[in-house]
């Protein structure tokens, strides 16, 4: 990741959505159709949206890790017996840049979804494939380089990045 | 803050809605959100001006206020958002306060001390880089280790001294640059986005710190800081609490030995430490305690957290 010196650098902006999960689905949707609609939901042609699968067994890779600032997190199948707990650490630690949006997947009843917005009140947490759906644009409309507040908001997330990988 | 496109849904969490209604409303009002940013999003920073543009653009909007009548949302209710009256500053406020646990806020209470009382001692009126204030904060844990922790009722001590009930929680691990906390490292940047301390370019030098490898960053209390540091700041001296006093008059100490050194005589500290010299690169150093306090042990609880909720 290079750091954007002006403003103006930020337009267009590429972003990954970084996936955690160990069956490429959640919802009963694969991740690349979720990702699809979301990125059908991105205002302009200004902000470019990828998808990123992370192998979970690289967990300790936290340079590449923060290079993403939308994490979806399969609980059902990362986090819910502890199979990664390097990942829970860092949620624990809330060690995941300040501007980034992590949103944990819960397919689950409503018992299940409370208990785990309990067990991690600073994330966001999605019920079903519309919430996420809803929620990744909602943060991706809001860091978007169509308006002046995102790109704002873009560079300060690249200048935190930036600095934790030591390249400023 | 971040994700301050949350307050989208925390202006419904009051009105009782059911999982299905609150699905329908979030997925209309991200819709109408990305619309209204796509042609009127003109704010630059994400407070009022912000919350001004959610309000006239947003929440009053025909489908939102459609979809929350058809979740039989009452007049009452209903009007707050067709008049563009949500209170967005509070509901971020509110939220804030629950989001951080008690340890973390007491945490970055006695980092923001840890800057007053360093800028005390120090030439420049601050901490002079990045490296020093890594340095100190693992140092203060190293010296509560090194503390027997006989004055705790019940507790027998062990080779973790006071450090098993006290101190900050951070994680060191081994760097280039010797310990280093990631988390100590993102408190600090919520320190900075909430406006507390400042960091000024102080060197074109790096000193080999994460995040400082090309420039050095001195850290400073801003005046918003200072009132903040001002009214906690007696509580904390005066703690009745054994392990808040253990935990400052440690933290005191190693702001006194370490304030009058140079650069290269703290490196030389850092290069001495016994758990670096035996530690490979990533290697854990020292992990501060996990859980320290329940809400009823510290007194100033209250100021501490509306102060955090007005970050």
């Amino acid at each position: 990741m290079q750091p954007y010196k002006k403003l103006e650098d930020v337009v267009p902006h590429e972003e990954n959505i970084l996936i955690l999960t160990t069956s490429d689905t959640c919802f009963n949707y694969d991740f690349s159709d979720i990702v699809e609609e979301i990125r059908e939901g991105i205002r302009g042609d200004k902000l470019l949206i990828e998808e990123y699968y992370h192998s979970l067994s690289d967990l300790s890779n936290r340079d590449k890790l923060i290079q993403n600032s939308v994490w979806v997190i399969h609980w059902n199948e990362c986090l819910k017996d502890d199979q990664y707990p390097q990942l829970g650490f860092y949620l624990e630690t809330r060690s995941y840049p300040n501007e980034a949006e992590v949103i944990i997947c819960v397919d689950g009843g409503s018992a299940t979804v409370s208990k785990v917005e309990s067990e991690y009140p600073h994330l966001t947490v999605a019920s079903s494939k519309e919430q996420l759906v809803a929620y990744s644009r909602g943060h991706l409309n809001t860091a978007n380089p169509i308006t002046k507040g995102g790109r704002k908001k873009i560079k300060r997330w690249n200048e935190e990045v930036c600095e934790d990988l030591g390249v400023i | 803050m971040p994700s301050e496109w949350k307050v989208l849904k925390r202006a419904v969490e009051s009105l009782d809605l059911t999982s299905d209604e609150f699905e329908d409303y979030v997925m209309v009002i991200t819709d109408v959100y990305g619309d209204a940013i796509a042609s009127s999003g003109d704010f630059e920073d994400f407070s009022e001006e912000y919350y001004d543009f959610l309000n006239r653009k947003v929440f009053p909007h025909e489908r939102v206020i459609s979809t929350l009548r058809e979740a039989g949302v009452s007049e009452e209710d209903l009007i707050v958002f067709q008049d563009g009256e949500v209170p967005c500053d509070d509901l971020v406020k509110t939220w804030n306060k629950i989001e951080f646990n008690i340890d973390e806020l007491v945490d970055m209470a006695m980092m923001l001390k840890l800057v007053k009382d360093y800028s005390f001692y120090s030439e420049n009126d601050m901490i002079e880089s990045r490296y020093r204030f890594q340095k100190l904060l693992y140092f203060i844990n190293k010296y509560l280790k090194k503390e027997e922790s006989y004055t705790i009722s019940n507790s027998v001590g062990g080779e973790l001294g006071m450090l098993d009930r006290t101190g900050y929680r951070y994680r060191f691990t081994r760097r280039d640059s010797g310990p280093y906390s990631n988390v100590a490292y993102e408190d600090k940047n919520r320190l900075y986005a909430w406006s507390l301390i400042d960091e000024l370019v102080v060197s074109e030098d790096g000193t080999g710190e994460v995040a400082e490898r090309n420039r050095r960053y001195g850290i400073k209390l801003t005046p918003r800081g200072e009132a903040m540091v001002k009214r906690v700041y007696d509580r904390i001296e005066e703690s009745d609490s054994v392990i808040i006093y253990s935990w400052n008059d440690t933290q005191n100490k190693v702001v006194r030995e370490i304030a009058g050194m140079s650069h290269d005589e703290l490196t030389n500290m850092v290069k001495g430490d016994k758990s670096l010299l035996r530690a490979e690169s990533g290697d854990e150093l020292l992990v501060g305690p996990e859980k320290k306090f329940q809400t009823s042990e510290i007194n100033f609880v209250e100021e501490l957290t509306e102060e955090i909720a007005h970050g």
